[in-house]
């Protein structure tokens, strides 16, 4: 393993280990002690994305190089040492890339949830807990399969389509106006296989993938501090004994896996909640 | 000596109140050591100095303030968090609530997310 990455997964405590095996953590913390959780987890995420790029650029250069070893030693015999030692190579790197996938957690920790868990700390009052369950585990593992459908072409195109549900984070926590806020998100994806036959008789494949982000927000805010004042057609409104509670749902596309959830997004959802009501 | 008057939150502002000794430079407020930004001569506030060099603000991306954040090893994130405030309200014409909103201001500790209702998920259906 690379060496940034290993000196901080030494200092992790036994809860963060926990939480790189089983890529799931379900807790109620303070905030402040959620961001010093997740803050060597993301910086070991970052490190290790950007080593398991570079990586990978070198396994496709070290494949290369085999090639282009093979077809010289048919002119030059002790290429085949070259080849030799680039194969051994080629096994190497491919291990250490598997090594660094174990320690990989999907782009939502970097991109939201640590950002998210700073807007939630300065919206908090020290003291107070945010109960998260977070899943950092790949969004198309078999184990997140709806269902799979090919089509019944007997040619080409061949279309296989499989859907994925990925709830990934579910969160509570009450704000320092007293103001409840409950926020879930899953992810719903649709993977298409296509194998084409093109016009010169090759075959190739493509994948295609689409993202559909739910957002499901329930937030109360207490009638002792705020009264209505419009209520936004996105927003279904009910009345319960001490408060004025919002509930809405949103859907946000996106077409790559190595985004998350638009930032900016959730939070002009939870403002808007916030426009329905005006202080006492 | 006095308290902290910069403004934390995005939808309700209330301040920071950490022990502080020095004031902005441009809205002489008091700041504590997490919000002070050195700009060249000037010492100014977070919300001063985002306000002073929006460029170093853009969203996500390389180069931006968040690249930077993490790059940082994810520590002080003042300089990212008051700029993207900033871009935020800017883009989405919120208007924040302030602690001065609130007539009869009564905090409680340690409230539950109470809901009368069953709390199914939103996506049961």
């Amino acid at each position: 393993m690379s060496n940034p990455i290993i000196k901080i997964y030494n200092t992790l405590d036994q809860e963060q280990l926990q939480f790189v095996q089983s890529k799931v953590v379900d807790n109620s913390l303070k905030m402040k002690r959620w961001i010093e959780f997740m803050q060597p987890l993301a910086q070991m995420d970052k490190l290790n994305d950007d080593r398991r790029k570079r990586k990978s650029a070198g396994l496709v250069l070290i494949a290369i190089l085999m090639v282009i070893s093979l077809f010289l030693s048919f002119a030059f015999p002790w290429f085949l040492f070259v080849l030799s030692f680039l194969a051994i190579l080629l096994i190497i790197q491919i291990k250490k890339v598997n090594k660094l996938k174990r320690l990989d957690f999907s782009n939502h920790l970097r991109l939201f949830l640590m950002p998210f868990l700073v807007v939630l700390k300065e919206e908090s009052d020290e003291e107070a807990k945010a109960k998260i369950k977070f899943d950092a585990s790949p969004a198309m593992s078999n184990k997140k399969i709806l269902k799979s459908t090919n089509d019944n072409n007997q040619g080409y195109p061949k279309v296989k389509t499989t859907f994925f549900s990925h709830p990934w984070f579910d969160a509570e926590v009450v704000l320092a106006d007293g103001t409840a806020l409950k926020l879930e998100f899953a992810d719903f994806i649709v993977k298409k296989n296509i194998t084409k036959r093109g016009s010169s008789g090759k075959i190739k494949s493509k994948v295609k993938i689409k993202i559909k982000h739910n957002i499901g927000m329930k937030i109360n805010f207490r009638k002792d501090k705020y009264q209505l004042q419009n209520t936004n057609k996105n927003f279904a409104y009910n009345e319960i004994t001490d408060y004025h509670q919002f509930r809405t749902k949103h859907k946000i596309i996106s077409y790559s896996l190595d985004q998350s959830v638009n930032f900016n997004q959730v939070l002009g959802i939870i403002s808007a909640s916030y426009q329905n009501v005006k202080a006492i | 000596m006095g308290k902290c008057e910069v403004k934390k939150g995005i939808f309700v502002l209330s301040a920071c109140n950490n022990p502080s000794s020095i004031k902005c430079d441009e809205c002489l407020i008091f700041i504590c050591d997490k919000h002070t930004h050195q700009d060249g001569a000037k010492v100014l506030c977070s919300e001063c100095f985002a306000k002073a060099h929006p460029e170093k603000f853009q969203t996500m991306g390389k180069g931006s303030a968040y690249d930077q954040w993490e790059n940082n090893y994810y520590r002080n994130y003042s300089f990212w968090y008051f700029g993207m405030r900033q871009n935020f309200y800017h883009s989405s014409n919120y208007h924040p609530f302030n602690e001065t909103d609130y007539s009869g201001f009564n905090q409680q500790n340690n409230l539950d997310f109470t809901d009368d209702q069953e709390s199914g998920s939103f996506f049961d259906s």
